[in-house]
């Protein structure tokens, strides 16, 4: 590039003969946003210049922050951020974020240092959002470098000159020349690329995008700027270069805009400006181009390349020290060494980002790379940067973040300063806690970072939810504004952007193809509840019931059931307003239950265990606080409707197992079906013990109510052969296992009685740490010992048989 | 060329290259490098003006690495999955580096310490005792002697010690030779370097150990990303393998379409519109693609007389690429039952494809 002198191609001669016009005082900084080289040229413009006016390619609307901005209590990373409401339309947030090496932050400076008239020239956004319907639920894009990175011109310039995308190609072309003093030559280098990516791109996109529109109107300020004193510098976005060398067009007669915007300065974070560059704006990693220009200042001129590289290695290598990383000072010299390497073969004055970000790869990572590769993440997160900006305390906040600190302050939550501190609440006796207690969730739901529950009861998850107290631990840090800022499109408090969240996260589980999944639902109603949307969740109560009535198996439909009773049961701290008829949900869950009890039957083998688990839910709610709402007899009449279909035998020993203890069925219909199935020719052991598994599942207590049947099991144990015994053990294991602890202690008993000797002796040895599998290995051992012993003839003399 | 070699080593195939590039190469060169590092990189990257073809395609900024990386002291390892081109990479780098592609080890259960340091002719050694005539040295003693880049291909398949002999070979540079007398030794001249090949990943290989890694800079290959650019490679590279055959058929698009679908489908386990696939054992690599390609445009060309279709890239496919195991067999069937069966209603290289694979399976 450098070598080629500007085109014969009309288009190129045409901007680039027109980029300084001496004559009329005009004179064009076409940039790229975020970008070191560009800001250190403009800074060298302004000065040799000395324009009377500076105009900006920033919406106009924003004039109002030109103050703050230059205020010296203002130090970026900072942002104007604005909430375009449109009366038909999702709320629109967007952002112009400013770093020390932003262009047109460096053109504000250096102009009011010259004492020069400072202009934001860009269609107000209210006007913008009227034109083009912005993609929902992402910010918009404010600082733009429309297809720097995926124009066919730089794809082609990107092959020639080996470099792999338009980001390693930018910094290849300009930020080499960073703190070069030929500002006029780079701008000339900057118009040339700008206006081939101009060249390559249709004006149907063009049109599509409203970059017409925006150039227009920034024609015409410059037209009516050019009728005052020179001389004028326009800051500007190199892509618009071309259509705004020939100023002069009559402004453009607009209709009216039915949207409104607000707009705030705030303190703003490289995390978040990186993460917008992701939509075309700027360059990303903010924190290494940052740091060149850091070098760039204090050199007053182009930075020490070497130290710039030797310093970012060696604070990357500190930083992964203190994270417990440490890496080798040789791994750190040959990382060094291949950065620089790689520099100088692709044929650059330093190691540039791409080069530190490869050689790292080589140099630290040792073995197979998988991807994404751990050392490249972290390298990239070290030159992301971390800083957080300051505004001046006379500018105004976002409504949201207004609205959270007041809010945190009526709850006499400390947050003057970060320090983490904690906090317990008393949910049931003290209204005001609980009151405190909902904020704190609600600031959990919107991700901000601020409080964390450590400990209490859990409603959400349904954990605990006897206890009385809840835990926080909470800290106001400056990210808590940032994450507060990036949810600001949800609404202007607390409570309304809550709302919005939930409204989304609600869509999102029926447009996800989720529908089925009550557990999401319930999980997410729950949460509702705990940050207190009370009866603002009425109108979700339809698609809940419909999702509940419409749900197709046994196993969520009774998981859902318990949910329910546990909502229904904590109404005091979740605060179930009188319009949520959560009982009737109860009932509605119920009924499905009852009419899915007809696919038990034809239950397989995977749902098994779910659907026993299932049944047991059944009958706990129906015997527990709130059961006696529901008529049990449904659901006695549909499981006895199951004892007949022929069910699996797990299924069947536990439908009938529920149907004895409910009358229905006889003592001798349970021993029958058990000994009958244990007895039989059935070939599978699952199958012979399934019914005493299934018994177990629901109701084990008939175990030892039912005489016969804990007689019949014995008997049927003991009548096993030694290898039959074996072949079953694993399978009896399983079953016995839904036993609780107290539950297995009291059958013991019950078999000690039965064969007249003491608990005592069927205690294993407490100091032997035997697993199930130890055992059974030894009694194998053990009986093929016997048998060789027996076998060679010498069982009376070893055995004393 | 010698006519009749099968696979002449880089140097020789690559002969013109490499002086047409020595004639242009104005650029700095690190001690004992026949070529500035600018044209090696351009050397297996390609430039058109200088009418060098490219030689390894999908990741440019691995060769920068690559070439960087041994100028330094670090050994350089190319590891990463069976078929990615990486001992083709370092053949590469060896000749356009050194000229000299030839001073290789290839790594094996067999091979012992005298491999990599020098073993005796035992003739001269019981007819003379030990003299430097009496000497093998092994191709590594000869590129430390000459300043040349050795190679080991599957280092991991070498024993534990025969690794551990590498850690003083590659952090010493000297081999000392006792028997030739106190202080007879091979010091490295400059040039001189190591690259390796590794599999991280088969069955039935060593585990390089943590001291012989350090040595190493690490470069991960990866199958090719792009599959618009895997289907250009796929096809040029059949073109070239065709040229020497009288009878050729040309292998429609759609044909090729579908065996560099198949190829990114059971490599990757999950289809371009996000349907998972279960990835046979086998190697899907765009080596094995190429091979499958040429074997189909054969049996189309000598055997069917006709235009290559899906069913010849079914029948070779299970020679070719899946050999004989059982479970990559119900694998197939699996593909071809469900993705490929619903691609074929679209398509009739699909269907015959689909076809093809399902009748052969069964028997």
């Amino acid at each position: 590039m450098d070598d080629d002198p500007p085109c014969a191609d009309p288009l190129f001669d045409r901007v680039l003969r027109r980029l300084t016009q001496a004559d009329r005082g005009l004179h064009f900084a076409p940039i790229r946003h975020h970008s070191p080289a560009c800001a250190w040229a403009v800074r060298q413009m302004i000065r040799d210049v000395r324009p009377r006016q500076v105009l900006i390619e920033t919406p106009s609307d924003f004039h109002e922050h030109i103050p703050a901005l230059l205020d010296p209590a203002t130090r970026p990373p900072v942002a104007i951020a604005a909430l375009i409401d449109h009366p038909q339309r999702p709320r629109v947030v967007a952002y112009a974020p400013y770093c020390d090496h932003s262009p047109e932050y460096v053109a504000l400076r250096e102009g009011a240092a010259q004492g020069a008239r400072l202009r934001f020239i860009d269609l107000p956004l209210a006007i913008r959002v009227e034109d083009n319907e912005p993609p929902a639920e992402q910010p918009l894009p404010l600082l733009e470098d429309p297809r720097f990175d995926s124009s066919d011109y730089v794809a082609d310039l990107a092959r020639r000159t080996g470099c792999r995308d338009g980001f390693e190609l930018w910094d290849h072309l300009f930020e080499r020349q960073l703190g070069g003093r030929d500002w006029r030559a780079f701008f000339e280098q900057v118009g040339a690329y700008c206006t081939g990516i101009r060249r390559t791109t249709g004006a149907a996109a063009i049109t599509a995008s409203g970059w017409d529109r925006r150039e227009a109107h920034m024609r015409a300020a410059l037209a009516e700027a050019m009728k005052d004193e020179g001389p004028v510098v326009v800051v500007i976005g190199g892509f618009h270069l071309a259509a705004l060398v020939d100023p002069g067009a009559p402004p453009p007669s607009r209709p009216g805009t039915r949207a409104t915007t607000r707009s705030y300065l705030i303190r703003y974070g490289y995390a978040a400006m990186d993460a917008l560059s992701g939509y075309a704006a700027g360059l990303p990693q903010p924190g290494y181009y940052a740091a060149l220009w850091q070098r760039a200042m204090a050199a007053d001129g182009v930075p020490h390349w070497h130290d710039a590289t030797l310093d970012l290695v060696t604070e990357f290598a500190g930083a992964m020290r203190a994270a417990g990383q440490a890496i080798p000072v040789p791994t750190q010299v040959e990382w060094l060494r291949l950065a620089e390497g790689l520099g100088t073969l692709r044929g650059r004055p330093g190691a540039f980002r791409h080069d530190l970000i490869d050689a790292a790869r080589s140099a630290l990572v040792k073995g197979e790379a998988g991807e994404p590769e751990a050392w490249t993440a972290r390298l990239i997160a070290f030159l992301r940067g971390s800083a957080l900006g300051e505004v001046p305390s006379t500018a105004l906040s976002l409504p949201l973040v207004d609205d959270a600190r007041r809010r945190a302050a009526t709850h006499r939550l400390e947050i003057d300063d970060t320090a983490q501190r904690r906090r317990k609440l008393d949910l049931r006796r003290k209204p005001a806690h609980l009151a405190a207690s909902r904020f704190l969730h609600a600031m959990a739901m919107l991700g901000t970072g601020f409080a964390r529950r450590e400990a209490g009861p859990d409603f959400v998850d349904g954990r605990r939810t006897d206890l009385l107290f809840e835990d926080w631990a909470y800290a106001w840090t400056p990210s808590v504004d940032g994450r507060l800022i990036e949810v600001s499109d949800l609404g202007d408090d607390v409570p309304t952007a809550c709302l919005r969240l939930f409204e989304r996260r609600w869509r999102a589980l029926s447009d996800d193809g989720r529908g089925d999944d009550l557990d999401g639902w319930l999980r997410l109603f729950a949460q509702g509840l705990v940050v207190g949307l009370g009866a603002k969740l009425t109108p979700f109560l339809a698609a809940l019931s419909a999702a509940i009535r419409s749900h197709g198996e046994f196993a969520a439909v009774a998981a859902a059931l318990r949910r329910l009773q546990v909502l229904a049961l904590s109404r005091g701290p979740l605060g179930i307003p009188p319009e949520i008829d959560v009982t009737d949900l109860l009932g509605t869950a119920y009924h499905r239950l009852v009419f899915l009890c007809d696919t038990l039957p034809q239950t397989p083998a995977d749902l098994v265990a779910a659907r026993l688990r299932g049944l047991r839910v059944v009958i706990e709610v129906l015997r527990g606080p709130g059961g006696e709402a529901l008529n049990p007899d449904l659901f006695d009449d549909a499981i006895d409707r199951v004892v007949d279909a022929q069910p699996r035998p797990e299924i069947l020993g536990a439908v009938l197992a529920l149907c004895v203890q409910s009358g229905r069925r006889s003592d001798a219909d349970l021993v029958a079906a058990t000994e009958g199935h244990f007895a039989g020719s059935l070939a599978s052991p699952e199958d012979r013990t399934g019914v005493v598994r299934g018994v177990l599942a629901t109701a084990p207590a008939l175990v030892w109510q039912v005489e016969a049947l804990l007689g019949s099991i014995d008997r049927l144990l003991t009548s096993l052969s030694e290898d039959d015994f074996l072949t079953l053990l694993p399978h009896l294991r399983l079953a016995f296992t839904a036993l609780s602890p107290g539950e297995t202690d009291r059958l013991a008993r019950r078999l000690a009685e039965l064969h007249g000797c003491g608990i005592a002796a069927l205690m294993p040895d407490p100091g032997a740490a035997w697993s199930p599998d130890d055992v059974r290995r030894a009694t194998l051992a053990d009986r093929a010992v016997r048998g060789s012993i027996a076998a060679d003839g010498l069982g009376t003399w070893l055995l004393g048989e | 060329m010698e006519p009749d070699i099968q696979q002449a080593p880089a140097e020789v195939r690559y002969a013109e290259d490499l002086a047409r590039l020595a004639a242009v190469d104005r650029g700095p060169k690190p001690k004992g490098w026949v070529l500035s590092p600018r044209a090696v990189r351009r050397f297996v990257l390609g430039d058109p003006d200088l009418g060098i073809v490219q030689k390894f395609y999908g990741d440019d900024s691995l060769v920068d690495r690559c070439i960087v990386s041994l100028m330094g002291q670090q050994g350089l390892m190319m590891v990463g999955e069976p078929g990615t081109a990486k001992s083709m990479l370092s053949e590469l780098l060896a000749a356009a580096i050194s000229g000299d592609s030839r001073l290789v080890v290839q790594g094996s259960a067999g091979v012992i310490e005298d491999h990599l340091r020098y073993g005796w002719n035992y003739a001269l050694l019981l007819a003379e005792g030990p003299s430097e005539r009496a000497l093998v040295p092994s191709p590594i003693l000869t590129a430390m002697r000459a300043g040349k880049i050795a190679r080991i291909e599957e280092l991991t398949r070498c024993p534990p010690e025969v690794q551990d002999a590498m850690i003083s070979l590659l952090s010493e540079k000297t081999v000392v030779i006792p028997e030739l007398g106190a202080g007879a030794e091979v010091r490295a001249v400059a040039g001189f370097n190591v690259i390796g090949t590794a599999n991280l990943r088969d069955l039935g290989v060593n585990e390089m150990s943590s001291a012989l890694k350090r040595r190493f800079n690490f470069e991960t290959v990866h199958p090719i990303a792009d599959p618009v650019f895997e289907k250009r490679l796929v096809a040029t590279q059949l073109r070239e393998r065709m040229a020497d055959h009288p009878a050729d058929v040309a292998m429609g698009d759609d044909v090729l379409d579908l065996l560099v679908s198949v190829f990114r489908d059971l490599r990757t386990g999950r289809t371009a519109d996000g349907a998972a696939v279960d990835k046979p054992r086998s190697v899907m690599s765009t080596a094995e693609a190429v091979n499958v390609a040429q074997a189909a445009v054969l049996e189309a060309a000598y055997l069917d007389e006709g235009p290559v279709t899906g069913a010849h890239v079914g029948r070779q496919l299970r020679g070719v690429a899946f050999k004989d195991d059982g479970d990559d067999a119900r694998k197939l069937r699996a593909y071809a039952d469900t993705i490929a069966q619903a691609r074929a209603e679209r398509s009739r290289a699909w269907a015959a494809f689909a076809k093809t694979v399902k009748a052969g399976l069964h028997g």
